[in-house]
């Protein structure tokens, strides 16, 4: 809009504003009524022409020949007369509102209009068992069918298919094409840190795999020593700790694994001979280097009723519960089987201990039994040993 | 304070003064009061064996039911704290801290008077029931000749009465709490009535009302049937995983038959046939669609507590003669879905279908296969379709394979669109070049013809 039309209203209403201020003032001074005056000629062209407004006299742009929309005609009616033949698709009627119905392989669009879904012939019928008024326009296969349809007879349908022989796409990956040219063309990404990677999995593996030798190296040492609570606590608590750092270097390494194989996925592209003898990536492959929305598309995930949730959260915990059970039977059990293996080292200590007494005590036996028979010989020989015993026996 | 504690509170009041020890007796006659009993009084002494709160065992989630165990758990004694016929929290709370007071007399005093009118109500349904019982023998002893209508009028008589007394055995028993829970514990007995009807309620809550819709949106009714009413719940499941009604389904999933979960709501023993039937076979030559038979097994033996039947084993370890085995359902490529529908028929009382005719019948080559309808097979054998259940199949990745591994012809077709013609006149060709075609411009034919 031009500022000059504008600013018309805004003058009008400074001036009418002005003279209204003015009105009651009788003493007129030089200054307001030389406002006054100025005011006054600008009010002197208020007419239609000064506000902007023109009636068109001559019609612009062909509207001449455009005709009055609401006496332009609507075409309406059939388009279609009874037995008529149509295809998929054809418009039977047209019409404002639903004077006639769709029936049998009819659809009705968005305007009422009545159009086939199938390619046969047009009937016009009543059917008082669906409706008692209503008038409705139908499609049949058969020229000599009537409508409607006797209630529970089978639906006619037809095939609308043809059999072919099955393309079988066989698959060409790597293959040479009768012209000499392969049919696929592979290129990998380059990645300049993967010996660095390799090295670092290397030497985590070789610690991995060193630890749980030295702990099972140490773990037969473990009942030789001392058997106070503290102690096995320690162990346990050792054994805990170990577990889980193997268990998280175990997740470490899967998880390097499978971004190593991602990353080579990605990089890897392949190039597909067209027709026209270049090669290119499949569509689904170009799309598939933009990545995806990083989680779940907004307005498609599962709404889950409030009962569900529940229940999901019920099941994890009494998973949880299970597992928490089930790993203090193992560590009772592994208890167990320690305790086993102390209870039998003190058995047999125990056993060696009174093999020890019984051997000394035999030993100790046959020592007097020896020292008796040496008497008896004595007594009975008078040998000189003997009597060097007796002596010192005295 | 928690909502379960709350529940507990005047009962853990009640047994705190008795110091947990009572006979059910004094507890039905002590127990609407909080005040103490004199002999109560004496402040009692904590033992090294009594056990904690048992509010807080009973939420902490240790079983204070029957006694916790002392050891690790193993895993059953765990599945059987955890499973879900302890109840809820506010019941476990409950049943902790009532020691063990048998359901009927916990000592709520609304809900003891409730108790009696339930009771009086179901007194009066049995002395109805016996009432009834007498006129049926009554009616029984009479000869029909003594009737204005004879022996039909009798007969009559007789179904009403004894439908009446159906009836009455329901409602004595639907509003016994004890019932309810059984029920939903999946505990109830299915050969007495109230089970039954609860069980049909439930059907009718959502699972009936699905088939009916299938039913309706797949045209079973009237493609396969003119007329058709479920009255038996029956599901699907393959490969132990149970499938909705109507799911599209994976040719190498349903490569085996399936498994059956069937209720029946009606007492006493029936024999039923199973048919499973494809109703979308196309058929390029007429243009049109076939039927196909997939499966027929018939005369197995069903009442209402049995439940699960899996189908390859009919004629093995479940009684029943198979007469058509099952041919996995596959569909062409390009076909449209093909609509399984697997159908439960009643048989007449005290009637075997003979497995041989049915065979002869049925279980030939491609063709005798599809001579099969269920329309056809109700009214040659006098069956009643009862039970439906439905799956789809189409073209997937499995179903080439799966037809080679079983001898199945049709791998090699596909189907496409048949082409319709334009029903629309040929255009005219208009412009210059059209127009000095004629020989009229033979001189200009250098220009107006093979151009371009």
């Amino acid at each position: 809009m031009h500022i000059v039309q504008l600013q018309r209203p805004l003058q009008r209403a400074a001036a009418s504003s002005c003279l209204q201020l003015l009105r009651p003032t009788t003493t007129r001074t030089a200054t307001a009524a030389r406002l006054s005056d100025g005011l006054a000629r600008l009010q002197i062209n208020d007419s239609a022409a000064a506000q902007g407004r023109r009636y068109a006299s001559v019609k612009a742009q062909g509207a001449y020949k455009i005709p009055n929309k609401k006496t332009l005609p609507k075409k309406m009616g059939a388009k279609r007369t009874g037995d008529q033949y149509v295809i998929t698709g054809n418009i039977i009627y047209k019409q404002r509102g639903t004077i006639w119905h769709p029936g049998e392989n009819t659809i009705m669009g968005r305007d009422h209009t009545i159009h086939s879904a199938i390619a046969g012939y047009v009937k016009y019928y009543r059917d008082p068992q669906r409706h008692p008024k209503r008038q409705y326009i139908g499609v049949v296969y058969d020229r000599n069918d009537k409508l409607p349809y006797p209630v529970g007879a089978p639906r006619k349908r037809k095939l609308g298919f043809v059999a072919v022989p099955r393309k079988i796409i066989e698959h060409t990956e790597g293959g040479i094409g009768p012209s000499g040219i392969p049919y696929t063309v592979t290129r990998h990404e380059v990645t300049e840190d993967t010996p660095a990677t390799e090295t670092v999995i290397v030497s985590a593996t070789a610690t991995e795999t060193a630890e749980p030798a030295t702990a099972e190296a140490e773990q037969p040492e473990e009942p030789a020593g001392p058997l106070d609570g503290n102690a096995i606590l320690s162990a346990l608590i050792k054994e805990k700790l170990q577990r889980r750092a193997e268990y998280k270097a175990k997740t470490k390494l899967a998880q390097e694994k499978l971004e190593k194989e991602m990353a080579a996925r990605r990089g890897t592209r392949i190039f597909r001979l067209q027709d026209d003898y270049s090669y290119r990536e499949s569509n689904w492959e170009i799309g598939r280097l933009v990545g995806d929305t990083g989680g779940s598309i907004p307005g498609t995930e599962k709404t889950a009723s409030r009962k569900a949730l529940l229940r999901s959260k019920r099941v994890a915990r009494t998973v949880h519960k299970m597992a928490i059970k089930q790993r203090m039977l193992e560590k009772a059990g592994r208890r167990e089987v320690y305790r086993g293996l102390v209870r039998a080292k003190r058995a047999r200590m125990a056993e060696e201990n009174k093999a020890n007494r019984a051997a000394v005590k035999a030993a100790a036996a046959a020592e007097k039994l020896a020292q008796q028979a040496k008497k008896a010989a004595t007594k009975g020989g008078k040998g000189g040993e003997g009597g060097g015993e007796g002596e010192v026996k005295v | 304070m928690s909502r379960c504690q709350q529940v507990g509170q005047p009962i853990l009041r009640s047994i705190r003064q008795q110091s947990y020890s009572y006979s059910a007796t004094t507890c039905s006659i002590r127990y609407f009061t909080s005040t103490p009993r004199r002999r109560d009084d004496r402040p009692t002494l904590q033992t090294g064996s009594e056990p904690q709160n048992p509010i807080e065992v009973a939420l902490l989630g240790a079983t204070p039911l029957t006694g916790v165990p002392s050891k690790a758990w193993t895993p059953e004694q765990m599945a059987s704290f955890t499973s879900p016929e302890h109840g809820s929290r506010r019941r476990r709370a409950a049943m902790a801290t009532s020691g063990n007071i048998p359901f009927e007399q916990l000592p709520y005093q609304c809900f003891q008077e409730a108790r009696k009118i339930l009771a009086e109500d179901r007194a009066e349904k049995i002395a109805k029931i016996a009432a009834t019982m007498t006129k049926i023998k009554h009616t029984e002893s009479k000869d029909a000749s003594q009737f204005r209508g004879g022996e039909h009028y009798r007969q009559k008589r007789l179904a009403a009465l004894r439908t009446y007394v159906d009836e009455l055995k329901v409602l004595a028993d639907i509003n016994d709490p004890i019932v309810k829970r059984r029920f939903e514990d999946g505990k109830g007995d299915m050969t007495k009535p109230v089970y039954r009807y609860l069980a049909e309620k439930k059907w009718h809550a959502m699972d009936h009302k699905i088939i009916k819709q299938r039913i309706h949106q797949f045209h079973i009714v009237p493609d396969i049937l003119p007329k058709f009413e479920p009255t038996v719940d029956l599901k699907l499941s393959f490969r132990s995983s149970p499938v909705q009604p109507g799911a599209i389904l994976d040719s190498a999933m349903t490569e085996v038959p399936p498994a059956i979960r069937m209720q029946v709501f009606d007492k006493g023993e029936r024999l039923m046939t199973i048919a499973v039937i494809d109703s979308d076979v196309p058929d390029a030559e007429s243009d049109g669609f076939k039927w196909r038979c997939h499966f027929l097994a018939a005369n197995i033996p069903w009442d209402p507590t049995k439940t699960h039947l899996a189908l390859r084993h009919i004629g093995v370890r479940a009684e029943g003669d198979v007469a058509v085995p099952w041919l996995p359902p596959h569909s062409q490529l390009g076909s449209p879905y093909h609509r399984l529908s697997v159908f439960v028929l009643q048989q007449r009382p005290d009637e075997t279908l003979d497995v041989a005719q049915l065979k002869e019948l049925y279980d030939g080559d491609a063709e005798s296969r599809k001579a099969f309808g269920i329309k056809g097979l109700r009214d040659r054998f006098g069956l009643e379709p009862v039970g439906f259940n439905m799956f789809r199949t189409v073209w997937d990745d499995n179903t080439a394979a799966v037809m080679e591994r079983h001898g199945i012809p049709g791998a090699d077709i596909e189907f496409r669109r048949a082409r319709v013609t334009t029903m629309k006149q040929p255009r005219k060709a208009k412009g210059w070049e059209a127009k000095r075609q004629k020989p009229k411009y033979r001189s200009l034919w250098k220009y107006s013809k093979r151009i371009a």
